[in-house]
């Protein structure tokens, strides 16, 4: 039988702002991506109770509680304490798997046989370094099981700061009341496939006769391995996408918006030292009315910008939209050390540019299209698509 | 907080392996930190600073020591903060 922890941070952007500032705390603070932004991305636990969720617009923030302090995310802050709680919890286990940026599992199977006190005291400890660690603040929801799926569940049902243990003995009992949406794994078309059942809970669930996938996850069977971080696999692919403030509909202004993500996206290839052969852009006006989607492969992996956005916006010349609100672009068919054309000298231009990028700052130098305007810099999700990089062990990739 | 980014001197303490700023100077005043609440890395490129956000003088701020040419800077502040 395995024991697996489940580590979630609660509220953690919103958590962590307090953390740095003392005055937010107890006060109900909303995460903004940026100032004039329209979007919730994280809400404190007294947000929260005003009803203010992720993915709420700050007009509806406003409306629900407003009192909200609305705070732009600030990503460095919260990576690095991902990094300090990444470190906490492998001194518990060499198995960690770092799932998202505020949640990870440890399997401790046979670490906890090390531990005076086994599994429970770990988790105690872990809880205690984490608010002596990242600070006093900072609270963390822990769930143990003996699945990856049974343990996050457990996690979730006692928040802030809980700690729950289900057992092969109790966990059907002890979960039948969970609503069966909050499942890892029942999204929103199996949710509204239950629910136009009537079933609303795991118990009500587990009484119908349901297709075997949708069963296997409301009888919590799904037995997952934990990712190791030193198995986790390079990236497959490199994408940056940019919502704008208001429509661009210059096709200048365009033009400049897809070089600045292309040349993003190509820094963070050379960063990781890869290349790709697949290339993608897609842009989007106000509402979605009208779009441009382009994807083409070429025969050789590059990572020059100059190479990947001049092949894009070719064929994108092709079908050009009015204007643009939503601009994406990404890199992917990845390869690692890439040989450059011996007949090009860009491969050295590139290498300059990155050194001086690197010593005196992202985009210190970089191309005069994008004089004049205000540029769009890299951004971390909470999803953390490049965990393999930040994470992993790619040292001898670099 | 707002931005400031304007270099200045900080006195600071060594001990236990880490660097913590005890007090700085700015404007002509000289300010103590009375609370370090995060320490946190940002990464500009290849550059990496180490960002302390610190409770001083009725103010929050954010000092920033720059781990290549050891030079400090206040980075942000919340002067209305208490």
């Amino acid at each position: 039988m395995r024991t697996i922890l489940h580590i979630d941070m609660n509220s953690y952007f919103a958590t962590a702002e307090q953390q740095a500032s003392p005055l937010l705390r107890g006060r109900p603070v909303g995460i903004i991506k940026a100032e004039g932004r329209g979007c919730v991305i994280a809400a404190s636990v007294e947000a929260k109770k005003f009803g203010v969720k992720t993915g709420v617009t700050v007009w509806e923030a406003r409306r629900l509680c407003p009192r909200i302090t609305l705070v732009p995310a600030d990503m460095d802050k919260y990576l690095a304490l991902t990094r300090r709680l990444v470190k906490i919890v492998q001194d518990y286990s060499p198995t960690v798997e770092v799932f998202s940026i505020d949640e990870m599992f440890a399997e401790v199977t046979d670490s906890q046989k090390n531990f005076a006190g086994g599994a429970w005291q770990m988790a105690l400890e872990m809880k205690w370094r984490i608010k002596q660690e990242l600070g006093e603040w900072m609270r963390a929801s822990v769930g143990i099981a003996f699945t990856k799926l049974i343990a996050k569940l457990a996690s979730e049902m006692r928040k802030p700061d809980g700690l729950t243990w289900l057992t092969p003995e109790d966990y059907l009992e002890r979960t039948a009341a969970v609503k069966v949406e909050e499942v890892c794994g029942i999204g929103r078309s199996r949710s509204a496939f239950l629910h136009g059942l009537g079933v609303t809970t795991l118990g009500e669930a587990r009484l119908r006769q349901l297709p075997p996938e949708i069963a296997e996850l409301v009888w919590l069977r799904e037995e997952e391995p934990v990712a190791e971080i030193e198995k986790l696999e390079p990236a497959k692919s490199v994408s940056r996408t940019f919502t704008t403030f208001t429509e661009i509909t210059k096709q200048e202004g365009i033009k400049k918006l897809v070089r600045n993500l292309v040349e993003e996206a190509a820094a963070k290839l050379r960063e990781m030292d890869m290349a790709g052969r697949t290339m993608w852009l897609s842009l989007s006006a106000d509402r979605y009315e009208e779009s441009s989607w382009v994807r083409l492969t070429i025969p050789a992996p590059t990572n020059d910008p100059l190479t990947i956005f001049t092949l894009l916006w070719k064929e994108y010349e092709k079908k050009p939209v009015g204007g643009v609100r939503f601009a994406g672009t990404g890199i992917s068919n990845l390869e690692f050390k890439v040989q450059s054309s011996i007949f090009s000298n860009r491969e050295d231009l590139l290498k300059a540019a990155d050194a001086v990028n690197g010593k005196y700052g992202l985009f210190t130098v970089y191309p005069a299209t994008l004089l004049g305007g205000e540029l769009i810099r890299p951004e971390v999700t909470g999803y953390l698509g490049d965990k393999w990089y930040r994470f992993g062990t790619n040292q001898s990739h670099q | 907080m707002q931005i400031i980014n304007e270099a200045i001197g900080v006195n600071v303490r060594f001990g236990g392996g880490v660097v913590l700023p005890i007090g700085f100077d700015w404007r002509g005043h000289s300010y103590s930190v009375s609370r370090v609440t995060m320490v946190f890395e940002r990464q500009d490129g290849g550059r990496r600073y180490l960002c302390f956000v610190a409770e001083a003088g009725g103010m929050l701020v954010e000092l920033v020591l720059d781990r290549e040419s050891l030079g400090w800077r206040i980075g942000k502040c919340e002067p209305s903060y208490t």
